[in-house]
């Protein structure tokens, strides 16, 4: 054959187009009445949607394959309601209740159906959603244990079942009876969940989508929904931990740079020193310092020290603007008490005080200080050191800075694992790490 | 692009490909097989039955790259449903089938000549089924296993012991209604896809890969009646 047998276009010109949809009908082996197969040429299974007889429609015998007459229950979504997600149209053409191997929990599969997209499933349970597609791919799997990677995406096994068929009302392109039963292995990756379905022969791989019951409400024009309980398996977490964490941890980074940078750039220059050892008998305990410069806005830091023993001490600062008589005050005090009682010795308090005065402004400055101590009302000698630097890089406003910014995470981090914990605890490995259990 | 009159109803029947050798004539039914350019009945063909398929011969699509064209079609039954293998010819004169079951599609092209690993396996998924080419006897099933061909691991997903419901159109071996074959389907990472269809005491071989409506980026396909492509 050579290119010209066949140009870009085949046939010439456009074929007829079908415009009738290929319709079925036959009537029930069981009770007479007319059934309807939507999807022609793919339904192996039809149940009579007037007995509910389970039926074999490979041929044109209708082989009764259940005839356990059941009444039609309704459905939250009806067989022939049709839905739109993501632009497709689908059509409703089957429906299962399913339940797990100790009938606990049930849920419900919708079967759907579009002539050119093939087959999807809706399933839901306690109100949580998942669009569902068939999914041909050569998995590796290495038991119930490992992680299976899929679309860039590695799942976490999360549930093994023996899932029951309960009720079926519809049309299926599997034989399906009330009783079936299958091995399913679910692995989860939010909003993704992977169900691997055994049955001897054969086995089925899913890839589930979580689907807001808003998407689903909407699409079938549905009045009401399930309520949703509890967290979905694959439930996406509304807490977005990891970008959260990302964020606090530039923050950090950032707050830390400009701290160094401004330890770095700091003077950290002593301006005023005291060592005294003051006297019982002082007339005065005020002293005025000489007069020294800060030559921009910045910190003071004091540093004060009186060798108390079971006795106290304070240090009373004033820093005094020359130009505007601006008044900056400290109080440093210094006590330290031991002995020992029933419990043994104990100890209390420190003979040294620290303190910032922050925010001084650029300008000259006198400091003054008084001391007052129950060393000297006892007569006895008492000496005072005290150093005032300025410019002074403090940690503590970067712990504070810390503190600040990481609240917010922690606690946000906290209410994640709470979620995940309530995610996982329906699973067969519940996590009860991370403290994270409110309420 | 040849035409024929039909040897029992006298009407056109067009081949559009010279790698066709049998087709089923769209008036009557008639199955023929082109001999030293004439036209031969072999044989009445079945009636197709109905379906929502979205193909029909003269639907145009596009595969890894490359437009083709559907020029027949064989219907196939098995214990477990039915589905579509449509007899598709490509722009650059590669022959295959777009195999389509269950709402999935899988077009794939034959391998010209089959390499000796592939042989191998061929031979060795024989040892499996006991000797017997024509199906039979899977009881020592090789559904699950890997095996390695065309330099790709594929695991073994299915075997099918099909029987042709009825075919139409242009095809490149006569498709009787129930013709025998042995479908083996084989998937791999990425949905590759490949099939080896063992009938008439030989193999042959198909690789593609599942795709989805849209990839498939059709022409001249079917409409329905309240349904939007």
């Amino acid at each position: 054959m050579t290119a010209s047998d066949f140009g870009p276009n085949l046939f010439g010109e456009e074929p007829a187009p079908v415009k009738k949809a290929a319709i079925r009908k036959f009537n029930c082996p069981s009770c007479g009445g007319e059934i309807q197969i939507r999807a022609v040429g793919h339904t192996l299974t039809a149940i009579c949607a007037h007995c509910g007889t389970v039926i074999d429609t490979a041929d044109e015998r209708f082989k009764v394959i259940d005839d356990v007459r059941t009444k039609l229950r309704p459905t939250l979504i009806e067989i022939g309601q049709r839905g739109s997600f993501d632009g497709v149209e689908w059509e409703v053409i089957g429906y299962v209740l399913k339940s797990d191997r100790t009938k606990q929990y049930f849920w419900d599969e919708y079967l759907l159906f579009n002539p050119y997209h093939g087959f999807r499933f809706l399933v839901q349970m306690d109100g949580h959603w998942n669009f569902v597609r068939v999914v041909k791919e050569d998995f590796q799997r290495l038991g119930f244990v490992s992680t299976v990677w899929f679309e860039q995406h590695t799942f976490q096994p999360f549930l093994r079942d023996q899932p029951i068929v309960q009720y079926v009302k519809g049309e299926f392109y599997w034989r399906i009876r009330k009783g079936d039963t299958a091995t399913t292995e679910d692995y989860v990756c939010p909003p993704y969940m992977l169900s691997f379905e055994k049955v001897p022969g054969e086995e089925t791989a899913s890839l589930c989508e979580y689907t807001l019951p808003e998407t689903v409400q909407a699409a079938f024009g549905l009045e009401s929904m399930p309520r949703r309980k509890g967290v979905g398996p694959n439930q996406p977490s509304p807490f977005n931990i990891a970008a959260l964490m990302k964020a606090a941890a530039a923050a950090v980074a950032v707050a830390f740079c400009i701290h160094l940078a401004g330890a770095v750039a700091s003077a950290s220059e002593t301006v005023v020193t005291l060592n005294q050892v003051f006297q019982p008998g002082d007339q005065t305990r005020s002293f005025v310092s000489n007069a020294f410069s800060v030559p921009k806005q910045s910190n003071i830091y004091i540093q004060s020290s009186a060798p108390v023993s079971n006795a106290w001490a304070e240090l009373g600062l004033t820093l005094v603007n020359e130009a505007t008589k601006e008044v900056f005050e400290l109080n440093q005090g210094m006590e330290f008490y031991y002995g020992s009682d029933s419990d043994g010795p104990w100890r209390e308090g420190s003979p040294n005080a620290d303190g910032y005065i922050s925010g001084v402004p650029a300008g000259t400055y006198r400091m003054t200080y008084d001391i007052e101590s129950d060393v000297l009302t006892k007569q006895q000698p008492l000496q005072v050191t005290m150093t005032a630097k300025r410019d002074v890089v403090s940690w503590g406003n970067f712990f504070w800075t810390m503190f600040l910014l990481l609240t917010y995470p922690g606690i946000a981090w906290l209410r994640s694992s709470s979620f995940e914990n309530r995610r996982w605890e329906n699973s067969d490995f519940p996590r009860t790490t991370s403290g994270g259990d409110e309420e | 692009m040849k035409k024929y009159p039909c040897p029992s109803c006298g009407a056109e029947i067009i081949f559009r490909t010279s790698i066709a050798s049998n087709a089923v004539c769209p008036y009557c039914r008639t199955m023929v097989v082109r001999d030293d350019d004439a036209l031969r009945k072999t044989g009445d063909m079945a009636q197709l039955p109905e379906d929502m398929s979205p193909f029909q011969l003269g639907t145009e699509g596009t595969f890894q790259g490359v437009r083709f064209g559907i020029v027949g079609r064989i219907r196939q039954n098995w214990e477990d449903g039915s589905w579509n293998e449509w007899f598709i010819v490509s722009d650059d004169a590669k022959r295959g089938w777009l195999a389509e079951a269950q709402g999935f599609y899988a077009p794939c092209f034959e391998v010209e000549n089959p390499s000796d690993q592939t042989l191998q396996a061929i031979k060795k998924m024989e040892e499996w089924a006991g000797g017997d080419l024509k199906g039979g006897d899977w009881a020592k099933s090789p559904v699950g296993q890997r095996i390695r061909f065309e330099n790709m691991t594929y695991r073994i997903v299915d075997i099918k012991n099909a029987e042709c419901v009825a075919s139409e159109g242009e095809l490149p071996f006569a498709a009787p209604q129930g013709r025998k074959s042995v479908s083996i389907d084989c998937i791999a990472d990425d949905g590759l896809f490949a099939s080896i269809d063992l009938a008439e005491g030989r193999a042959r071989v198909f690789t593609g890969a599942y795709v989805t409506w849209p990839e498939l980026n059709c022409r001249y396909y079917r409409t329905f009646e309240g349904w939007k492509p």
